[in-house]
């Protein structure tokens, strides 16, 4: 027999608060650190090509998952603008209070790359963004070699 | 007992072990991965599925680390799976990947092994907190090495063995660990008894020179049914016997004197493997090292020596990596001399008996002949053995 689903009554049952007593300081990798520090540096995104399948990889990894080889060591920086391939438009945050405004987040890809990157998408309103849509980066005045160097994607001008 | 396949290893490859490596996870793996597979002479398209071992998501701060891993552990695209047995898991690894294989199904799998604990802080200690109960020892501000510092007190009392013998493992693997490549750096060592003596109290009687150290590392093997090895050019090592087996994960409720468990998982791979005399047909050993005092439990418990005797062996020189009557034991220096990042810990000792086998580990090569090792992990809450019997 099962028990039926009760009401907890929490304020009665005893509780212990309680944490994994831990916290995480990330290196950021062979690839990584090359990426982000081009980002930082010369407001570049950096691709990684694949010596046998050719790809260019984004983001950047030290090896192709395909192939299973190391990439090259030429790096390829993305030129023009990329292009929105999916998008959400988010109404609620992690603990699922409402967010102020709704924020736009979108799959970014290039025609020259395999994958892509996930930015937030400004500067347009949810109803006027459509698959296809060509976007850039606006780059922080002040980067650290993290994400947020990309503050977020706009549309791009000129598209 | 009916497997469709003999299964063999022909193939192995480790990373550095380090303090704190710039590779992520994936990039370890993959590192360690290439290396089998160019060691077996393999490329990826050769390998039909992956097993990835690692211990602790909160090391390397990933949630689903397996899957994080996957594509640097060569899993993409490919039947994949993770095993997890905490600090267990490496020596699980290559018993996972004996039943992929064995079973008929696959004829190769690739095994990975990774485990980066330095993104913890300000300790893996932190982590380690929380496998106590929430309610009955956490409150108690619970230390992960007041497991081994009450079991080690136990196993001295109960056989009346002194600090300097402990010392003396210790001493012997930072010494062989000395001729280890992936060795990390400041654990290898040539160190006097006294300096290991002198060594700061963690908490006693373990000394800080009797713990491996928090390591970033990956190891890999590559395993492949009995036809597929023979295609290759350099002898196989097989696979003669796996064993596993798990007591109470509360310490109160188990034997801390004698792992029992560890000896329930050796009867079962040596039953395997048709041993029936361990210290007759096993010429070189490589049992979990993490704490000095492990190593010599673990070789009571591997049944290489009777309960309370392997100190006395141990004087004898006995367990010396240039013994010719005794038998070798963590030639490759084990966690203490080359480092501990758990998961990868285990392939590295599996690594070390397919190469002494081999005829292949260099400096480390034991003098004595050999062709028949066993590899063991332990770890998990404490209370997991798991032994791998390998055979040329
Ligand atoms: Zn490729």
């Amino acid at each position: 027999m099962l028990r039926p689903e009760q009401k907890q009554d929490l304020p009665v049952l005893r509780q212990v608060q309680g944490e994994i007593p831990i916290s995480h300081r990330y290196t950021l990798g062979v690839a990584g650190e090359r990426f982000f520090k081009a980002m930082r540096d010369q407001r570049q995104l950096l691709a990684s090509p694949c010596p046998k399948c050719r790809d260019l990889l984004l983001p950047p990894k030290a090896y192709c998952p395909r192939c299973f080889v190391a990439t090259a060591e030429a790096w390829s920086p993305l030129t023009g603008p990329g292009f929105v391939r999916g998008f959400t438009v988010v109404h609620r945050d992690l603990d699922e209070l409402p967010l102020a405004a709704p924020e736009i987040v979108a799959l970014i890809g290039w025609p020259e790359v395999r994958g892509g990157l996930v930015h937030r998408l400004q500067e347009v309103e949810p109803q006027q963004v459509a698959l296809g849509m060509a976007v850039e980066p606006v780059w922080a005045t002040q980067r650290t070699g993290c994400l947020a160097d990309i503050l977020h994607f706009r549309p791009a001008a000129n598209h | 007992m009916g497997y469709k396949n003999k299964v063999a290893v022909v193939g192995a490859g480790l990373t550095r072990f380090v303090r704190r490596a710039l590779e992520t996870p994936r990039e370890l793996a993959f590192a360690a991965a290439s290396a089998a597979l160019e060691d077996a002479g393999l490329t990826i398209d050769d390998i039909q599925c992956v097993v990835f071992a690692s211990a602790s998501d909160p090391f390397d701060g990933v949630h689903m680390k397996g899957e994080y891993v996957a594509d640097g552990a060569g899993g993409w695209g490919k039947p994949y799976m993770r095993t997890c047995l905490g600090g267990g898991s490496g020596v699980m690894s290559l018993i996972t990947a004996w039943y992929h294989v064995a079973s008929g199904r696959f004829d190769t799998c690739l095994v990975v092994a990774e485990e980066k604990m330095s993104p913890a802080m300000p300790h893996p200690q932190g982590a380690f907190n929380a496998i106590y109960d929430q309610f009955i020892e956490r409150p108690l501000g619970v230390n992960l090495l007041w497991i081994f510092s009450l079991e080690m007190n136990r196993y001295m009392q109960a056989h009346g063995i002194p600090m300097e013998t402990f010392a003396r493992v210790a001493q012997k693997n930072k010494r062989n660990g000395m001729d280890h490549p992936s060795a990390q750096a400041s654990i290898a060592g040539d160190f006097t008894l006294q300096q290991i003596l002198n060594s700061e109290v963690m908490a006693w009687p373990v000394l800080r020179l009797m713990v491996s150290p928090i390591s970033d590392g990956a190891g890999a093997l590559v395993v492949t049914s009995e036809s597929f090895a023979r295609r290759l050019s350099r002898p196989p090592v097989w696979v003669e016997g796996v064993g596993w087996n798990m007591d109470s994960s509360y310490w109160t409720n188990r034997d801390l004197a004698y792992p029992a468990y560890v000896e329930k998982a050796a009867r079962m791979a040596y039953e395997m493997a048709g041993l029936t005399d361990p210290r007759r047909d096993i010429h070189v050993a490589e049992p979990h090292d993490p704490f000095a005092y492990k190593e010599l439990h673990h070789l009571e418990g591997l049944l290489l020596a009777d309960r309370g005797q392997v100190p006395r062996l141990l004087e004898q020189g006995f367990w010396d990596r240039d013994t010719t009557t005794g038998i070798p034991s963590s030639p490759s220096g084990g966690l203490l001399g080359v480092g501990n990042p758990l998961a990868a810990s285990g392939v590295m000792k599996i690594a070390e008996i397919f190469w002494q086998l081999q005829g292949r580990a260099g400096a480390r090569q034991v003098r004595r002949e050999v062709r028949r090792g066993v590899a063991q992990g332990w770890g998990d809450l404490m209370q997991v053995a798991t032994v791998a019997v390998l055979g040329k």
